[in-house]
């Protein structure tokens, strides 16, 4: 980067600097306390914000040591000592923490101290520079905690979350569960006799239901090689036009299989429902009863009902 | 590809396999009706367990199949639809295409079927509602 220099050649300046000036620089200077520490880290010297900013008066502070600006349990650590040393050998040593005002209150303070020594390299004393950062210090502690608050909200948030989602998903699986146990139980289909089915119904069918009925019967029909399946309706309360169009197609569909279905258990509501819709429904065997239809179905799979009289025993 | 048609008996057995076309429902059609006439059948067997879908033209030869086997003195069944063929026709109400033809689970039963209409003394002419 170009400066004055570059363009103009040397810097004048009309103003003479004494060391009266830079004097007058260090007493002035507002918002740093600078002052002297002899070798040992006694006070030496005083400004008016070092007096500002510890709450000391020169006369009350000068040769006094160093540690009287730090809490105790930091005089108790060495802390005052090691910064020194440290100084003494790096020859600046900056730090940042609590410090002591007169009146026993703290602020947090940066401080940097520098080892003075003359041409020969012998240590004169120290300077330290402090600054009291504490609006600063306590804006950062306000942000920090602030950060820390809002992330824990949003970790207890998430947790919230976390868990409702994690119930919802056992309401979803037992819901689930439920709903396959009741898909199984809905349609139960029973191998009475060598060939012979029987399907009970029981309970609304729906499109769905219906349309897994379907399913469940011709699958079956092929599973057991049946030759007649009984379907018992007794204990469908409705059936409406839908159903009974749904339950036709599927005896027709057995039909082409090979199979007879025999629909028995039409209730005398349902009969007059399914004669008032109109459906060609002549075509479906019914019988009255299960009974009825367990009868016809062993009829014409050739079995004979015998019954037998058994007059005790014989021989 | 030509349809296998085998003789058991007294009853043709045909074994439509799925890759089946059009010309070759037309061939079976032809060569099923010569042979029932030929070989003095009173029985047909049609297995079309293998096939995935009946569409409206498979079931209309089918149906031509089963009527003019009848005029020709031979009782034909339908055996080895699928459940969901089965459905599938219901559906699109290709059903009534089968009104009165005889159908079994499998080739084991439609022969059981054919045998019992034979002890019957029913063979050819009537067919079961």
């Amino acid at each position: 980067m170009a400066s004055r220099a570059d363009e103009q050649g040397p810097v004048s300046t009309t103003m003479r600097v004494t060391d009266q000036d830079i004097h007058l620089l260090i007493e002035n200077v507002q918002d740093y306390a600078i002052f002297l520490l002899d070798p040992e880290g006694y006070v030496a010297s005083w400004t008016r914000a070092a007096e500002h900013i510890k709450g000391y008066k020169a006369e009350e502070i000068i040769g006094k040591h160093l540690s009287v600006f730090y809490p105790p349990e930091d005089v108790e650590a060495g802390k005052p000592a090691r910064e020194l040393k440290g100084a003494a050998e790096q020859g600046r040593y900056e730090d940042e923490g609590w410090r002591v005002r007169k009146d026993g209150s703290r602020f947090w303070a940066n401080v940097v101290i520098t080892a003075l020594r003359d041409e020969r390299g012998r240590l004169k004393g120290f300077g330290k520079v402090s600054r009291d950062l504490t609006e600063r210090k306590r804006a950062e502690d306000e942000l920090r905690r602030l950060r820390d608050e809002s992330e824990q909200r949003v970790q207890e948030r998430t947790a919230e979350l976390n868990k409702s989602n994690e119930s919802l998903r056992a309401e979803l699986r037992a819901r689930q569960q439920a709903e396959e146990a009741i898909r199984a139980l809905s349609t139960p289909v029973l191998p009475v006799r060598d060939r012979l089915l029987i399907l009970p119904l029981i309970g609304v069918i729906d499109s769905h239901r219906a349309l897994q009925l379907t399913e469940q019967l011709l699958g079956s029909i092929r599973t057991y090689r049946a030759k007649a399946v009984v379907v018992d309706i007794t204990g469908v309360p409705i059936v409406d036009s839908r159903v009974a169009n749904h339950l036709l197609q599927t005896v027709e569909a057995a039909r082409l299989m090979g199979t007879s279905v025999i629909v028995t258990g039409i209730s005398p509501e349902i009969a007059q429902t399914l004669v008032r819709i109109g459906l060609d429904l002549s075509r479906m065997k019914t019988r009255t009863d299960l009974m009825g239809g367990l009868e016809e179905a062993e009829h014409q799979l050739g079995y004979h009902v015998v019954s037998v009289r058994d007059a005790g025993p014989s021989l | 590809m030509a349809v296998p048609v085998l003789k058991q008996g007294e009853t043709l057995i045909a074994t439509i396999p799925s890759t089946v076309t059009d010309a070759d429902w037309r061939r079976l059609q032809d060569e099923l009706l010569e042979r029932v006439g030929r070989l003095r059948c009173n029985g047909m067997v049609l297995d079309v367990s293998d096939l995935d879908v009946l569409d409206s033209f498979a079931t209309r030869v089918l149906r031509m199949i089963v009527d003019a086997a009848h005029l020709r003195g031979a009782e034909a069944v339908l055996v080895g639809i699928q459940p969901e063929v089965a459905f599938a026709m219901v559906q699109l109400g290709l059903t009534a295409r089968f009104e009165g033809v005889s159908t079994a689970l499998d080739l084991e039963e439609g022969l059981a079927l054919l045998a019992r209409r034979d002890r019957r003394g029913e063979g050819g002419g009537d067919r079961e509602r």
